[in-house]
């Protein structure tokens, strides 16, 4: 990536505004202090963003007990200094559930973005550029795919493939592929009219050249803000399914199940079981919303204001 | 227009036989043998199970014949209607789908017509005044809104704000025919809980749409011969702005069909979401395979409808190919 995400406007003019002195590194402190102070909230949700990256690593060696090691003679307990968020019908932590969560979420969430947006990028690259038969019909499987609901797309793969960590994945990245290739896919039409890329072309380059060294870096910015805004839906979803209780399955912890299940029937008399892992869903999916939302009007300002889908 | 309407549900047709063969590929990829899955009741673990069994169970589906007959002698029903019927229930999935789908309609109808009442004139409120206490309360609730999971707030309604008022919802469900009062307290508080959901996206919609109609030169026009703030606002600005924001919820709709699903699992409401739940809890798979795909023909219908309205109230998309 040596084309600045700060400034798509001027794409073709940026080899000649780098000058050979100028340190790569140098911009890119430049760039992050701009964002921080021009996008506080964005900053906030990134802080948020980081923090969970901070969980899923080490989330292992601060939780207080295993997250579903059962205590009998600990059931229902109130928050206290032994178990600070209180603990479920079964004795067991929940600030040890919402800290093994907060890894699923993000491993699931990321994992399946990446997976999901990143097949669909290729897809629409490829289909916008090559245009013609290919670009045609390649049109016609993304309307299928988005024709079917998300949730019931998920539903449908979780029914046939049985629900394990790596199902749910699956299950979540194909329903984000069609939006992600669409995105691209009309970046690409965009830039295979440009002049630099019949510069390209007149210059003998490959089309992989050209497809990687010029459409790809060009069309990176549209992708990221795809892929940014799909994190904290991603992360909704997994909670959705796990909730229905055909999502992540039992040894790992999950905040959606958290609130699923006979727990329910005593959320009235614990609110900490209910209240918990809810917050932690508000919290974590409201920081990628507003650290994408900034990413977004910053690197492509013709968007902003207008409301988000 | 009508060149354009008949264009549109042309290539609808494609999309939904693509669709139907989508969710056939899917349920066939299932790892192990859906025959043998049914013969020991889904649980795991179990003893052998006679091939005698297991052949009549593949007869009963028809597994035995190749895949692409398969897909084409389930193409072959749906143009008779005939939907299959459950695994377990034996039940005929028509059935089902004339008994459930009703609930789902009309919390979705209930769910966006109060979206419209909530967000539409906060939304106006939030442009008009912008930059003040007036917009910053509903933006600010409006993205918290947006990262607030449905069964969440579903639960902490259901727990909380029923025991608060000393409210407890009928068991069973009561058809809207029957006993209305009964059916109408039963779904305020999901359709409560999807309508917000809604009507952050609208209001952000609504606002967005209203700050960008209000700098128009039309807007301009109108104050300047006179017309008083009110008429502008009414007449002029909502009339414009309200496109997009129906184009929004047009597109809700088609989502809450299938959206309304953890909703009705939350509540316990007997409609289509909570059907395809417990099919899949299941793994009965004709029913998965004939209610998805039914969300997914409801989903393609209403997005053409909306396309189609959008088109019809807003010229300039008519005369353009995309």
């Amino acid at each position: 990536m040596n084309t600045g995400p700060g400034t798509p406007e001027t794409p073709a003019a940026e080899p000649l505004l780098v000058l050979p002195e100028e340190n790569q590194w140098g911009r890119r402190i430049r760039w992050t202090r701009r964002f921080l102070v021009n996008k506080p909230l964005g900053a906030v949700g990134a802080g948020i963003v980081l923090f969970m990256f901070f969980l899923t690593a080490f989330g292992s060696f601060l939780t207080p007990y295993n997250p579903i090691d059962m205590d009998f003679f600990a059931k229902l307990e109130s928050p206290s200094t032994t178990h600070p968020l209180g603990t479920d019908l079964y004795g067991r932590d929940v600030l040890s559930n919402i800290i093994g969560g907060a890894k699923i979420s993000i491993y699931v969430g990321f994992a399946s973005v990446i997976i999901g947006t990143g097949l669909g990028a290729v897809w629409g690259l490829t289909s916008g550029y090559s245009g013609g038969r290919y670009d045609l019909i390649s049109q016609r499987f993304i309307d299928v795919l988005q024709s079917i609901p998300t949730l019931a797309l998920a539903l449908v793969i979780v029914a046939s493939l049985g629900s394990s960590l790596n199902n749910i994945v699956i299950a979540i990245s194909i329903g984000l592929i069609a939006t992600a290739a669409r995105v691209v896919r009309s970046s690409a039409i965009v830039i295979r009219n440009m002049d630099y890329i019949l510069a390209a072309v007149a210059m003998g380059a490959s089309w992989q050249r050209i497809v990687f060294s010029h459409v790809m870096p060009n069309s990176f910015a549209p992708y990221l803000i795809v892929a940014t805004a799909a994190l904290g839906g991603a992360i909704l979803q997994e909670a959705s399914l796990s909730f229905l209780g055909v999502g992540v399955p039992p040894p790992h912890p999950s905040w959606g199940r958290m609130l699923s299940g006979i727990g329910r029937d005593y959320f009235l008399i614990a609110p900490w079981m209910s209240l918990s892992p809810g917050l932690a869903i508000v919290f974590v999916v409201l920081a990628f919303n507003l650290f994408g939302d900034a990413l977004r009007d910053v690197l492509d300002p013709r968007l902003r204001g207008t409301g988000r889908r | 227009m009508r060149q354009y309407t008949v264009r549109r549900l042309i290539l609808g047709i494609p999309t939904i036989l693509g669709a139907a063969l989508l969710i056939f590929v899917i349920m066939r990829v299932a790892p192990g043998d859906v025959a043998s899955l049914i013969a020991i009741g889904g649980a795991e673990g179990e003893e052998e199970v006679s091939q005698e069994k297991l052949d009549k169970i593949r007869e009963r589906l028809g597994l035995n014949a190749p895949l692409h007959m398969q897909f084409l002698n389930w193409m072959w029903d749906l143009s008779k209607f005939d939907l299959g019927e459950s695994l377990w229930s034996r039940q005929p999935v028509s059935d089902l789908l004339v008994r459930r789908f009703p609930l789902t309609l009309q919390l979705s109808a209930m769910a966006l017509v109060l979206s419209w009442i909530i967000a539409i004139p906060i939304g106006i409120l939030s442009a008009v005044k912008q930059d003040s206490p007036m917009d910053y309360i509903p933006r600010f609730l409006s993205i918290i809104g947006l990262a607030t999971p449905n069964f969440w707030l579903g639960i902490l309604m259901l727990t909380y704000l029923a025991a608060f008022f000393g409210w407890v919802p009928a068991l069973t469900y009561q058809a809207p025919w029957r006993a209305p009062g009964e059916n109408l307290s039963q779904l305020m508080l999901p359709a409560i809980v999807l309508g917000t959901a809604l009507a952050a996206i609208q209001t952000r919609m609504t606002r967005a749409t209203m700050l960008e109609v209000l700098r128009e030169d039309y807007i301009r026009t109108a104050r300047a011969k006179g017309l008083g703030a009110q008429a502008v606002l009414w007449r002029h600005a909502l009339k414009n702005a309200a496109i997009p924001v129906l184009t929004i919820s047009g597109g809700q709709l088609s989502g809450l069909i299938s959206g309304s699903l953890v909703t009705e699992v939350v509540f316990n409401l007997p409609g289509l979401g909570l059907a395809t739940v417990d099919a899949v809890r299941l793994r009965d798979y004709p029913v998965i395979q004939n209610l998805v795909l039914f969300i997914t023909i409801v989903h393609i219908v209403v997005n053409l409808g909306v396309d189609l309205l959008y088109a019809f109230l807003d010229p300039r998309i008519r005369y353009s190919d995309y």
